[in-house]
């Protein structure tokens, strides 16, 4: 007997569940352009390192002559301030962390539209329940947005790992590194850094999750595949470019209020807390669930 | 309803690239008119938003000229030295407005490559025809985004009393952080010391508008080698590039980035070796021509029927 596709699998049974994430998953992980992502993140990832790598030894091998005769902040770059989010200061760093947005939602964010454009969905809708195939269509985008952001930074942290010392950072040399006290979970960072990486891993990889199936929930109102990367991509910026200069101009911030910012240790103009991280995650969540909820009723087919 | 057929009549690939381009421009600009809203909207705003900043801070200011509304718009950053250790701020209003291009530019030739485009190809017999009448459909974007952005300040300059002086007074370049000349540092002194009246009624003397052409040629290098990606790859990445472009422009101080003369702020009128829009406008037409060459050349090589990503 001649074994059964995926989809079939999937389809075959209405109430299966788990075969259609399990579906899903292996379409997002195997699709081209979550290829193309992943590659242009971990691109990006290693070249940071790679200037991670060359400023950490330009930078020790100033002050190394001095070492017993002054103090000039000689062990101020270790692996953990030299890890993507926390190159606050860099340029390779902050473009992976602005183009981040568009390579999530660009990862498997625009299929449930593309399905429904080329007629795949037909034969998944015909034969198990709409909202259980969005469902594991969103845990397949958000897991496809979860690791073209994880994926980069561990690469990231592993290539500087390979070169610069993993001791824990002192904020006697905070300013060589940007991270002040007001940087969030900055305590963490000063006393327990590998638990910081993982936590700093966790939310990005949740706050690109969230984004990733938030666009997929756009994608039930606009139809052109570039549309739903690029309007929620513009939208977050001028979030961010309306919120900076409310702030500038009332003379008081409530915090980095985008992705755009909150994917790195601190934003380039505000600093931001748990308060606008939780209300990130919160308007994400809502929207991915909210808009998909309100367009069940519309015709797919 | 759809296009009428290019090839109805007539031969050879120059009659063939220009009604391919009459078509382009006629349905490709029709196609893309509501995101032509979205740029509107957003000049709409960031003028809105500079315009805000620049009246808080310099209430003499009363009006602007047509110059000084297109500045608020186009001025883009200071270059940054992350030497003084503080963080990169990105000029988002500069950056949203060129976002807004680079998405109305994006797949209008991806898209038609996958409909019609493929069937034109056939029809007009050449690769290089079709290719062409894109690259020129790319050139009539950024001519209508740029223009639309003037439009805009030219609106705004009238409703302000202003008129349509083309210059820009030192006293608005520096209250805006766009320019660090001996000129425009000696206004920043005067407003400082309470002198904004008189820094109010100087004359708008700096001409900012050779820096305009040079960020519209600029404007179109960008959309030639976005539109190069779009085709060969896909045209979110075609905007990752673009981003990337604009990116490291607003962060490095080189000549060759052709984000650097989409910032008025960076040019010599406005600061001291600042970029001269000749040289703008020279890398623009290199990087044109390279994008243009590269692109056709490849695309006339490329697979175009065996495509099964959707549009």
């Amino acid at each position: 007997m001649p074994r059964r596709s995926g989809a079939a699998r999937a389809t075959g049974r209405a109430s299966a569940f788990p075969a259609l994430v399990h579906l899903e998953l292996r379409r997002a992980f195997a699709g081209r352009l979550f290829a193309v992502c992943l590659v242009l993140g971990v691109g990006i990832a290693v070249a940071a390192a790679v200037d991670s790598i060359v400023r950490y030894r330009d930078f020790t091998a100033e002050g190394l002559p001095y070492l017993e005769t002054s103090y000039r902040s000689q062990f101020a770059k270790s692996a953990f301030t030299q890890w993507m989010p926390m190159s606050v200061l860099r340029s390779v760093p902050n473009l992976f962390f602005f183009a981040a947005p568009l390579l999530v939602a660009l990862a498997y964010s625009w299929s449930w539209r593309s399905d429904l454009m080329g007629g795949y969905a037909a034969q998944l809708l015909t034969r198990a329940p709409r909202g259980r195939v969005y469902a594991a269509k969103a845990l397949a985008a958000f897991a496809a947005g979860a690791t073209v952001v994880g994926v980069p930074l561990l690469v990231n942290l592993a290539v500087v790992l390979c070169f610069v010392p993993a001791f824990t950072p002192s904020i006697v040399d905070v300013v060589y590194t940007g991270l002040w006290v007001r940087v969030f979970l900055s305590s963490l960072l000063y006393t327990q850094p590998v638990l910081y990486v993982v936590v700093r891993l966790a939310l990005d990889m949740l706050l690109a999750g969230l984004w990733a199936t938030a666009v997929l929930a756009f994608s039930c109102l606009a139809r052109n595949r570039v549309a739903i990367v690029a309007l929620p991509y513009i939208a977050a910026i001028v979030v961010k470019y309306v919120s900076e200069n409310v702030y500038m101009l009332v003379g008081r911030d409530w915090g980095s209020l985008t992705v755009l910012d909150q994917l790195k240790a601190r934003g380039d103009a505000y600093y931001y807390g748990w308060g606008p991280v939780l209300l990130d995650a919160a308007v994400l969540l809502v929207f991915s669930v909210v808009v998909p909820l309100l367009a069940r009723r519309r015709d797919v087919l | 309803m759809s296009a009428p057929a290019p090839f109805a009549g007539g031969h050879g690939r120059l009659a063939s690239f220009r009604r391919l381009l009459a078509s382009d421009v006629r349905y490709g600009l029709g196609a893309v008119a509501p995101r032509l809203g979205l740029v509107v909207a957003m000049t709409l705003l960031v003028t809105f938003m500079s315009a805000v900043v620049l009246l808080v801070h310099f209430p003499q200011a009363g009006h602007v000229t047509w110059g000084e509304a297109a500045l608020l718009v186009w001025r883009g950053i200071l270059p940054y030295s992350p030497a003084l250790g503080e963080p990169f701020k990105f000029p988002m209003a500069w950056f949203a407005l060129l976002v807004a291009v680079c998405y109305m530019a994006a797949d209008y030739p991806f898209r038609d490559l996958g409909g019609m485009g493929a069937h034109l190809i056939v029809a007009s017999r050449s690769r290089w025809a079709w290719w062409l009448a894109k690259c020129g459909w790319v050139v009539a974007v950024a001519l209508a985004c740029w223009l639309a952005t003037l439009a805009v300040a030219a609106v705004v300059a009238l409703a302000s009393g202003g008129g349509l002086a083309l210059g820009v007074r030192p006293a608005v370049a520096a209250v805006l952080n766009a320019g660090r000349s001996e000129v425009v540092n000696a206004a920043a002194s005067l407003v400082a010391s309470g002198g904004g009246a008189e820094a109010a009624a100087a004359d708008a003397t700096l001409a900012v508008w050779p820096a305009m052409l040079a960020a519209l040629a600029c404007l179109v290098a960008i959309l030639l080698v976005q539109t190069v990606f779009s085709l060969l790859v896909h045209p979110v990445v075609g905007m990752v590039a673009s981003v990337a472009v604009l990116f490291f422009s607003a962060y490095f101080r080189v000549w060759w980035l052709p984000g650097q003369y989409l910032m008025l702020a960076r040019t010599d009128e406005l600061m001291r070796a600042g970029f001269h829009p000749w040289a703008g406008a020279l890398l623009a037409l290199g990087i044109a021509a390279v994008a243009v060459a590269a692109g056709g050349l490849v695309f006339s090589r490329k697979d175009i029927l065996g495509r099964d990503d959707d549009r």
